[in-house]
């Protein structure tokens, strides 16, 4: 019996991600489906497995079995301590019959499963249409960089390539027959070790032509110069800055501060996947505003009027204290229900006026309220935003109502739809 | 490399972290007391070491080196990655495939004790069982498998590409739920040679490709064989492996689709002995490793730590719950395996009356590892608990019998551990393990000349019924291209049509 060990823990991990991509594209829809629901459960700055679960036809896989509730069987069990022959034991409730050892369901039910935030991430972000979206929302871009390009027969002496440029001359030399140094070495040592005069003057004539025909051919021609060549590619930067502004107030209860969080949890994987670098800011608002820390920007709310103007002013004074320079990003994402104080309306749309200059994107998320009228309702906070959208393309405002418009909603806002325009839920 | 003197005494391995070194000096002395002290006789072995995530990936393969890509193993892979991750449900510690060279995972992250109990365990126990048990030897080829399943999923692959994906993975999971009719339990299979496979099907191709069959309805005479045209047989008898007989004649199935329904039953096939000697299998390598790692010990080339250890990853694997214990999930099938062989070897060496009238053939023959390799040739989990399980294990297990009835309202106690009983739990137990118990019974008993309509009864074992056959009757319609009709064979009724 002989044997042989062998190292595999190198080896390509590749067959159980084909088979694991495979099986999530089965059940992409709804994985989905449950994928932005789990983002109203995650912090932003989580980046631990999310559980997902997904209903059963999909990846069921049936086959013939025998009903275990149907018909008759003997269980022969271990670890007998009273029972005597002829005892009746009462039939334990819950279907299966007792530790009969039933697996549970193969293919019946739902089937959770865990996936990583990455890939929670790309199915999210598939989603949404991401390329798309990155052209969109590229915007201008202030700086650039020096790029390679390939090379050029003309350029500044710094930039010689000289093995290409070696390459290309011998490339010629090969074309136009030139003879090598080599061969006029071998000849010479083939003349010295010849004793035969004729032949002597033969090999002196070769010598004599082949070095001549070496001479005549440059070893480097300017033809064969070449440079390295770089063109100046616009550069965007890679930092961005998201302000997240939500309304605290008592009417912005469980359910819009859900739609909140999913929607802010969305534009930062968002970010996170444009920019290498990502800040949040979280500014809350009543009728004061403060910025605050991630927590307290989704616990309870405190009761108060609104005044929206509040949260403009606190975000407009951290822009202009930390994110003050060129290569920052500055992204606003609102969430509110919409409610504001009626003679705050011209404040806010001053402080719009200053804020959406200096930002790539205000996305305004506007949680209805429950009930039969939410559609035709427009509220004091949409009115003036609506009028300010018509002055600054880059303020995007969109309605919800539950979980599945968030996505949508999204989407629409990053995707180029026209500004403004108010769409309803499907 | 460790001088020869050094390497056949003195302890093996010391602490936790293992080195090449060490499997090696440590499989060498397992195989010599596998090999000159037990009689084993096993194919070459060949020991990977893999990580974690290879030994999850491997599991979701059906344990395979090399398999085909389906989702459904993306979907075992996601949840054993999901228990682990979560740390219930440990990985094995090991995984063997029936293959010459027979290939063992050893993982990176065991200690090397684990490492030492898995070779004892597999490269000698598992392995020497697929090599000599009856089962194995009748119904897989060693030698082929890993050629046949590099075949299977290079056919897959390219059919992927021709045919495009979803057509095939809907096929696939078609023949899947059909996957436990695609043997032959009666009669031995032919060997596997992917060599054979490929010509064959490439055969079939040019065949099928000029034959639809419709032209052979209308030309009945026409020269190819009658399998390759797919005319229907009259059934001469009942047939119990209805993947072979789809793959044969179904009536409009593709060249490649029939090549699926073949790659499918063979796999079948190759897996029939595993799930027939679970108990054994499992009962005769634990057997073995439990002999080997005291045997390492009682030469001294084990520490008392890492034998410790060994004692305590023994009892772990062995542990059998009791039933009212939350964590009991029916018998363990290495506890009831190990008591058993341990019980052969104890009746072979130190027998009692009781010995000599429930274990007769082997009691006193004084060949304790006679009697075991003998056990482990010649019979499968059914029929070696008929044979083996002896009253002393049914008093120590404290085995009781329920009966259970589904219109009774109570579970009524049938049989003990006493003498009127053990002959009795011996029989259901043993009942437990057929084929019958655990996979519905359905035979294909005729094929209509004119619709083809394909008529399969199910013979109802115990009075069981099926639970919701519906999706997997939908699949056997795909597979069969005509109307098929599910009958009951005791009532005659249609159950589904």
């Amino acid at each position: 019996m002989s044997s042989v060990i062998i190292d595999r823990r190198q080896n390509p991990k590749d067959r159980s991600l084909v088979n694991r991509q495979r099986f999530i594209e089965r059940v992409r829809d709804e994985v989905r489906k449950s994928s932005h629901r789990v983002l109203g459960d995650k912090g932003l700055h989580d980046r631990g497995d999310s559980e997902l679960t997904v209903g059963g036809s999909g990846i069921a896989e049936p086959r013939f079995m025998h009903d275990p509730r149907s018909g008759e069987r003997d269980l022969v069990l271990p670890g007998n301590r009273q029972y005597s022959l002829g005892d009746l034991i009462e039939k334990p409730q819950a279907g299966g019959g007792g530790a009969g050892g039933t697996q549970p369901g193969e293919g019946d039910g739902d089937f959770s499963f865990a996936v990583s935030h990455d890939e929670l991430v790309d199915i999210i972000l598939e989603d949404l249409e991401l390329p798309r979206l990155l052209r969109r929302s590229e915007g201008s871009v202030e700086t650039t960089a020096l790029r390679r390009a390939g090379y050029a027969p003309s350029g500044p002496p710094s930039a010689l390539d000289v093995e290409r440029t070696m390459s290309q001359s011998l490339a010629r030399r090969i074309a136009l027959r030139a003879p090598s140094l080599a061969r006029i070495a071998e000849l010479q040592r083939s003349r010295e070790a010849c004793d035969i005069e004729a032949e002597r003057a033969a090999i002196d004539a070769e010598i004599a032509r082949l070095a001549a025909r070496a001479h005549a051919i440059a070893f480097l021609d300017p033809l064969d110069l070449r440079y390295r060549r770089f063109e100046r590619q616009p550069k965007p930067s890679a930092r961005a800055v998201m302000v997240c502004i939500i309304d605290v107030s008592a009417s912005m209860g469980e359910r819009e501060r859900r739609l909140g969080k999913q929607f802010f949890h969305l534009l930062s994987l968002f970010l996170n996947r444009k920019y290498r670098e990502v800040d949040i800011v979280f500014v809350r608002h009543h009728h004061e505003a403060e910025e605050c820390d991630e927590e307290t920007f989704f616990a309870s709310g405190s009761t108060g009027s609104t005044v929206v103007s509040t949260a403009y002013r606190v975000a407009e004074a951290v822009i202009t204290r930390r994110y003050a320079s060129e290569d920052w990003n500055i992204y606003f994402a609102q969430v509110s229900d919409g409610d504001n104080l009626g003679a705050d309306g011209p404040t806010c749309a001053g402080a719009l006026d200053r804020l959406l200059p200096r930002s790539r994107h205000f996305a305004y998320v506007e949680v209805l309220r429950e009930g039969p009228s939410h559609v035709t309702r427009t509220t004091d906070l949409w009115t003036v935003l609506d009028r300010v959208a018509r002055r600054h393309p880059n303020l995007g405002m969109r309605q919800v109502m539950d979980d599945d418009d968030v996505v949508p909603a999204f989407r629409s806002l990053f995707a180029g739809l026209p500004v403004g325009a108010q769409v309803g839920r499907a | 490399m460790t001088p020869v003197g050094l390497m056949r005494s003195g302890v093996l391995w010391t602490g936790a972290e293992w080195t090449f070194t060490d499997i090696e000096r440590t499989y060498e002395a397992v195989e010599r007391i596998g090999r000159c002290e037990l009689g084993l006789s096993c194919y070459p072995n060949q020991i990977e070491i893999i990580s974690s995530e290879q030994m999850l990936d491997a599991y979701a393969s059906i344990g395979m080196p090399v398999f085909y890509s389906h989702w459904s193993f993306g979907k075992h892979f996601a949840r054993e990655w999901g228990r682990y991750k979560k740390g219930h449900g440990g990985l094995a510690y090991e995984l063997v495939i029936n293959s010459d060279p027979c290939i063992n995972y050893l993982m990176d992250g065991n200690t090397m004790t684990t490492q030492a109990l898995v070779l004892a365990h597999a490269a000698m126990g598992h392995n020497h069982f697929f090599r000599n048990n009856e089962l194995f030897r009748s119904w897989t080829d060693a030698a082929s498998i890993v050629d046949y399943l590099v075949f299977a999923r290079d056919y897959v692959a390219e059919q992927e590409r021709i045919r495009g994906r979803p057509a095939v993975e809907r096929f696939l999971d078609a023949c899947h739920a059909l996957r436990d009719y695609g043997i032959d339990r009666a009669r031995r299979p032919s060997r596997l040679s992917p060599a054979r496979e490929r010509a064959r099907q490439r055969l079939r191709d040019d065949v099928d490709d000029s034959q639809v069959s419709e032209i052979d309805r209308i030309l009945p005479g026409y020269g190819a064989p009658r399998e390759a045209r797919g005319i229907p047989p009259v059934l001469a008898e009942p047939e119990e492996n209805l993947l072979y007989l789809i793959e044969k004649h179904a009536p409009d199935l593709e060249p490649w689709q029939r090549e699926l329904v073949r790659i499918t039953r063979k796999m079948a096939q190759y897996f029939y002995p595993q799930g027939q000697t679970k108990v054994m299998n499992e009962g005769f390598a634990s057997f073995i490793h439990h002999t080997i790692m005291n045997r390492l010990h009682d030469q001294g080339r084990t520490t008392t730590g890492a034998h410790i250890e060994f004692l305590a990853l023994h009892a772990n694997v062995l542990f059998q719950p009791e039933f009212d214990d939350p964590r009991y999930g029916g018998l363990n099938p290495y506890a009831l395996g190990f008591a058993v062989f341990q019980d052969i070897a104890r009746a072979a060496t130190a027998p009692d009356d009781e010995d000599r009238t429930w274990l007769p053939t082997i009691a006193g023959c004084n060949d304790p590892m006679g009697a075991i390799r003998e056990a482990a040739a010649s019979f499968r989990d059914e029929s070696f608990l008929r044979q083996y399980l002896s009253p002393k294990i049914i008093r120590r297990l404290r085995l009781f019998r329920l009966h259970d009835h589904a219109d009774a309202r109570a579970l009524e106690v049938t049989a003990i551990h006493d003498e009127r009983g053990y002959a009795e739990l011996r029989e259901s137990i043993a009942d437990d393990y057929e084929w019958h118990a655990n996979h519905p019974m359905l035979q294909a008993v005729d094929i209509d000349k004119t619709t083809r309509t394909l008529t399969i009864e199910y013979r109802p074992y115990r009075d069981r019924t099926l639970l919701d056959p519906k999706s997997a009757f939908i699949h056997l319609r795909t597979l069969w291209t005509r109307p098929v009709v599910l009958r009951h064979g005791g009532t005659g009724q249609t159950i589904m049509s």
